[in-house]
């Protein structure tokens, strides 16, 4: 059933349920099926509507303090029913078995479980995200010539959007209550402080009702996840889950760096005009790196010279022999010069302790205090920028694909890597951590200290990996739906 | 992360040719910058059998070092 709260009387609302989950995107709906699935009655409270509204995405507005994060902080966040699954654009990539090591150069514990204990969820996730398992090793049709990288393997969701795909299964669904325009402004707590008794959801009215269940869950993202911890702070002047100052910490993304340029040669590995590379797992330990896809992107095939395109041809080249122009080309006239292309990359950042997520002063029309985001990188990330561009240059070279021209901060560490762009993969800042002192969540997600509230989402990575998020989200939400199952 | 070495390189004619044939826009652009030609010498930035020239990441089989 699908419940508008705007349209409910105060105070009619009361309900009890196994689990009341707050946020209807990938995360929430995915847990929220499985728990369904098996008998369970759930909650679903999502902030926003059916469909985008300035009101309910005004209360994504905050201040970005670190990196540059533009207003991206707002924006490529999406707080309506499906959630940011609502632009998504749908690549689906593995966590490797490096990701999940414990990487003592990272400087904080790593994964508490297996990549095993993730991937046993695959199959149900491949089905949620309307992908398959072939499809993955489809996406490598040839092997890299090279023992420092390999070819990334990924596929692509149509994309999924939450919000339409599962709509009609959650209206009809008996199990399940999906209430819209219902914002959570409170945690309530037991006396003892170890239980949630109650949620306090707030509709745009500021009416104010109040559910209660076994078990709670919060899928927000991971910059909300923190944001309303940190806001319950009535009972708990710290925050929920803040005993150990963690909440909001080693707030991730992955960086987006363009590496520099490449001229490449024509074999057929630049058939697509397009190749990814992650660097091999031995590397990444042995360099003591993160992870990361380079994205080789050709702006054009190299060209036949035909003999009635000999003066545009030579023009072109012409053109080609200078930087600017090939610059301005490239940006404005659609004009690329033969065989070169563009590096960027998708970068893991270590988890670190300095980049979080706090709150501003300013408060939203719930009187809740809005987000302040410090996007932090530091010295071993930096390192990882710069080995990994060099080791792909010289890779390219031995490979004889393609000879690369890298950036100057690649090269001189003296220079700051002042283009750290983002990927919208919001991650960390209620890490997993088996030690309360390094995380917020234990392994099963459950938040130390309290016996009933769970976190879902990419909030709980303790650390980024090189592959996009949204797979192993899922992957990790249905492992948390049958734990919930069982207890 | 790497040195810069007072390196005499030259470029050997066939080499010069090869490339001109593989990478067009890389030799012309390093034409351009004045960075290499055929018989010059150049100071390049050195490193595990890799030349660095200009920020262009090559083997040392892209050149050839002049036998004087």
């Amino acid at each position: 059933m699908i419940i508008d709260l705007n349209s409910v009387e105060k105070n009619s609302a009361h309900k009890h349920y196994d689990v009341c989950l707050c946020g209807a995107g990938p995360a929430g709906i995915t847990a929220a099926r499985v728990l369904s699935k098996q008998g369970k009655k759930v909650a679903i409270f999502e902030g926003g509507g059916l469909e985008y509204s300035e009101l309910s995405q005004d209360l994504y507005q905050g201040e970005s303090v670190g990196l540059q994060y533009w207003d991206a902080v707002h924006s490529d966040r999406l707080r309506y029913f499906g959630g940011t699954s609502n632009h998504w654009s749908g690549r689906c990539a593995f966590f490797d078995k490096v990701d999940f090591e414990q990487r003592n150069y990272f400087g904080l514990p790593g994964w508490p479980i297996t990549r095993e204990d993730v991937f046993q969820f695959f199959d149900a996730a491949c089905s949620v995200l309307d992908i398959s398992r072939e499809a993955f090793h489809a996406s490598q049709v040839t092997k890299w010539n090279g023992e420092n990288f390999r070819f990334s393997e990924s596929t692509r969701s149509p994309p999924t959007r939450f919000g339409e795909k599962y709509y009609s299964e959650l209206k009809d669904s008996s199990n399940i209550d999906v209430y819209i325009n219902a914002n959570l402004t409170e945690i309530n707590l037991n006396k003892d402080l170890d239980a949630v008794t109650s949620f306090e959801i707030r509709n745009y009215g500021n009416q104010k009702f109040l559910f209660s269940a076994k078990n709670y869950v919060i899928a927000l993202g991971s910059i909300e996840n923190a944001r309303l911890l940190l806001n319950c702070d009535k009972q708990v002047p710290s925050g929920i889950g803040n005993q150990s100052g963690m909440v909001g910490r080693c707030f991730m993304e992955h960086f987006n760096v363009g590496i520099g340029r490449f001229v490449s040669d024509d074999s057929p590995i630049w058939q697509q005009g397009r190749i990814q590379l992650n660097p091999s797992e031995n590397m990444i330990r042995k360099l003591q790196i993160g992870n990361a896809i380079l994205d080789f992107e050709r702006s054009s095939h190299p060209i036949s010279y035909g003999r009635l395109k000999k003066l545009k041809q030579t023009m072109r080249e012409e053109v080609c022999k200078s930087e600017f122009l090939t610059g301005l080309s490239r940006n404005i006239l659609d004009f690329d010069c033969p065989g070169d292309g563009l590096i960027t990359s998708l970068i893991e950042q270590t988890p670190n302790l300095n980049s979080r997520v706090s709150l501003g002063t300013e408060k939203d029309m719930f009187g809740m205090r809005r987000v302040k985001l410090d996007w932090q990188a530091n010295a071993a990330d930096y390192k990882t920028i710069r080995t990994l561009g060099l080791e792909v240059a010289k890779e390219m070279a031995r490979s004889g694909a393609a000879r690369v021209q890298l950036k100057d901060f690649i090269l001189d560490d003296t220079k700051d890597i002042s283009e750290i762009g983002r990927h919208a993969h919001q991650m960390g800042t209620t890490r997993m951590s088996e030690d309360p002192r390094f995380g917020v969540v234990n392994k099963n997600l459950q938040i130390h200290g309290f016996k009933n509230i769970f976190v879902a989402g990419s909030s709980v990575f303790p650390t980024g990996g090189g592959a996009n998020p949204t797979l192993t989200v899922v992957m990790l939400s249905e492992r948390l739906g049958h734990h919930l199952a069982k207890s | 992360m790497h040195t810069q070495k007072d390196h005499r390189f030259y470029l050997g004619r066939r080499n010069f040719i090869l490339a001109m044939f593989m990478y067009p826009f890389l030799i012309s652009k390093l034409m351009a910058d004045n960075k290499i030609g055929v018989g010059s010498p150049l100071f390049l930035d050195e490193e595990d059998g890799f030349v660095i020239l200009g920020g262009w990441v090559l083997l040392k089989d892209d050149l050839i070092q002049n036998p004087d």
